[in-house]
């Protein structure tokens, strides 16, 4: 498989932008309806044992899509009225992995503003994605977020990370 | 006339601003009063510290803070726990930067005194320069006034005067009991991380709220109706308005400490406490817990343990024992407060359920949790609304001149989602702010 950097980098603006905008339903698409998808947000340190170990966010893909319908309810109050985010992306590497999944890794800086707090949120760590190749595009089996702060006292990280 | 109340007016009269009923809310926001609060309630109280699984080998250290004094937990090579100030005795530079590890002592960058981990001064560099002048006995580390456990819960005080650990646990113990329970071993280890958060919010805030079963039904609206639309059996029945959480009570457990005992809704529903994660339940792995829990506690106690399930109880002024986590606060500053929600596992349960229960804890708290993330946005909001200042009394009388009555155990019972709890908490609060309660 060649692997077209230009596609892929294209796709992970995407998904940035989506989540950024709060497109919940378009964002959604992009996942990989697979058992084994999983959007994974690790606490205290990047290398956490799921099986041992907490982890912010650990959804399979049915708990992610209770996540996007919870703050649509209208009664999720750390989204409402919705965070606004604009993230950049950058420092995009690419590798293949066995089982025809790909491998990126990107760095990231997000600014959060909510709506109540007149500082903006920053944060900033590294994506790691495993990406199945599907028709023209991909779907997302892996979305592995590794903030910098993940061993820090933070605030709330309701906004799709 | 009126009382000067109001922060600036330099009298603090707690039972001015404390009624049974109502409290004034200066007693959030005044430096002057956090200031207090640090002596009287943090730096003299029993304070949850951790767990004594979150050391379990010689050598391991996890830091932590006393109000706003910071600790280093350690297990010895004489496998004993210490608590000591993180504090270097030469010069006063915070000996241990790191979160947790393991090493057999501790090394001050500044002028390189070391330390063991069992506190005693190692080496001092040119010590025979010293000549006279010091007495090496004298600055081994500091540890705190007093340390004591209850099934590995750890408590310090920085008083050395004070009454006994259990006496003031009282009936919050049974609460402990309870959450240890859940075990089949009647063990639990809590070394599987925590969720470290910042709030800017009063700690006095966060254990009122922690008690609280009247804003479930709003603050968690979007879960309640998640459960209703997406849920299994158990979820509807508890969820759709007030349901059965109508059925929750508040007990007064003595002492400041308070629970909001699920017990009455949990044997209407018959629930049994075994974890799921999105519905998906390992039979296998819950059909294995459950006679593990016959195996070690009999057939009769082990269902009643899972009918009732854990605990949910605030042990004043800052331990929260809820469900599948142990929570602590520590305060930073009127206007901030640090939480810590770890996970505890059960010793001897099968790995799967032990999976499921951080799964659980992952779903509904931490910085990204269901729940959490909004209780966390309430209690911000909740001091922002503080700023209005033309009437500032909180109202807390729900549930005065209802029924109460006086349980087998002997807490003071009060139904229907009644603010008991936070009247006990505040009646208490002022015993320690008075000095009547030490
Ligand atoms: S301050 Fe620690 S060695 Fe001097
Ligand atoms: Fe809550």
């Amino acid at each position: 498989m060649a692997l077209d950097f230009r596609k892929i980098e294209q796709f992970l603006f995407r998904e940035a932008r989506l989540a950024d905008e709060n497109a919940y339903d378009d964002w959604f698409a992009l996942w990989d309806d697979h058992e084994e998808t999983v959007y994974w947000v690790p606490c205290n340190h990047d290398d956490v044992d799921p099986e041992r170990e907490l982890s912010i966010i650990y959804d399979n893909i049915s708990r992610l899509n209770l996540r996007l319908k919870r703050v649509q309810t209208g009664m999720a109050w750390t989204q409402e009225p919705k965070s606004r985010v604009r993230r950049i992306i950058g420092n995009i590497e690419i590798s293949e992995l066995e089982n025809e999944l790909i491998e990126v890794g990107a760095n990231f800086q997000a600014t959060e503003v909510r709506v109540n707090v007149n500082t903006p949120f920053f944060w900033h760590g590294r994506y790691i994605y495993h990406l199945r190749p599907e028709g023209e595009g991909f779907k997302i089996r892996l979305k592995k977020v590794l903030l910098l702060n993940n061993d820090q006292e933070m605030t709330q990280l309701t906004f799709l990370v | 006339m009126v009382a000067n109340l109001s922060a600036g007016s330099s009298s603090i009269d707690y039972d001015e601003l404390v009624k049974e009923d109502r409290i004034h809310s200066r007693l959030y926001y005044d430096e002057a009063i956090f200031q207090q609060e640090l002596e009287q309630v943090w730096y003299r109280q029993w304070v949850f510290i951790g767990h004594d699984s979150e050391v379990p080998n010689r050598g391991d250290y996890r830091t932590g803070m006393i109000g706003r004094q910071p600790i280093i937990i350690c297990r010895g090579d004489d496998d004993k726990v210490r608590v000591f100030m993180n504090r270097c005795r030469h010069r006063g530079m915070t000996l241990c930067q790191l979160k947790k590890g393991n090493s057999g002592g501790f090394v001050c960058p500044y002028h390189g005194w070391t330390y063991k981990n069992t506190g005693e001064v190692n080496k001092i560099p040119l010590e025979e320069t010293y000549g006279t002048q010091l007495d090496r006995n004298s600055v081994n580390l500091i540890e705190v006034a007093r340390l004591d456990s209850y099934r590995g819960f750890l408590f310090a005080s920085l008083s050395a005067e004070g009454r006994p650990l259990m006496e003031n646990l009282g009936l919050a113990k049974d609460n402990i009991d309870r959450f240890c329970a859940m075990s089949p071993t009647g063990e639990i280890t809590l070394n599987h991380g925590v969720y470290r958060m910042k709030i800017r919010a009063n700690w006095k805030m966060w254990i009122e709220n922690s008690a609280d079963g009247y804003h479930v039904m709003s603050t968690h609206g979007s879960n309640m109706y998640l459960n209703a639309m997406f849920g299994d059996e158990q979820d509807k029945k508890k969820g759709g308005g007030a349901g059965l959480f109508n059925e929750l009570t508040a007990r007064d457990l003595g002492n400041g400490h308070a629970e909001l005992d699920m017990r009455p809704m949990r044997r209407k529903i018959g629930m049994m406490a075994t974890g799921e994660w999105d519905g998906k339940v390992d039979e296998q792995a819950v059909a294995d817990y459950k006679q593990s829990m016959v195996d070690f506690y009999g057939k009769e106690k082990a269902e009643q343990i899972l009918i009732d399930g854990p605990a949910h109880a605030i042990v004043f002024p800052n331990l929260f024992i809820i469900l599948q986590e142990l929570r602590w606060s520590v305060p930073v500053s009127p206007d901030e407060t640090y939480i810590y929600y770890a996970p505890a596992l059960l010793k001897g349960a099968p790995d799967e359920i032990n999976t499921m229960r951080l799964r659980e804890d992952e779903g509904a708290y931490g910085p990204a949790g269901f729940q959490l993330s909004d209780d966390i946005e309430v209690w911000q909001r909740n001091y922002s609304g503080l700023d209005a200042r033309m009437n500032e009394w909180i109202l807390m009388s729900r549930g005065m001149g209802n029924d109460r009555w006086v349980d087998d155990e002997g807490a003071t019972v009060e139904g229907h989602l009644s603010e008991l709890n936070q009247r006990t908490q505040w009646a208490h609060y002022k015993d320690v702010m008075t000095g009547k309660y030490s």
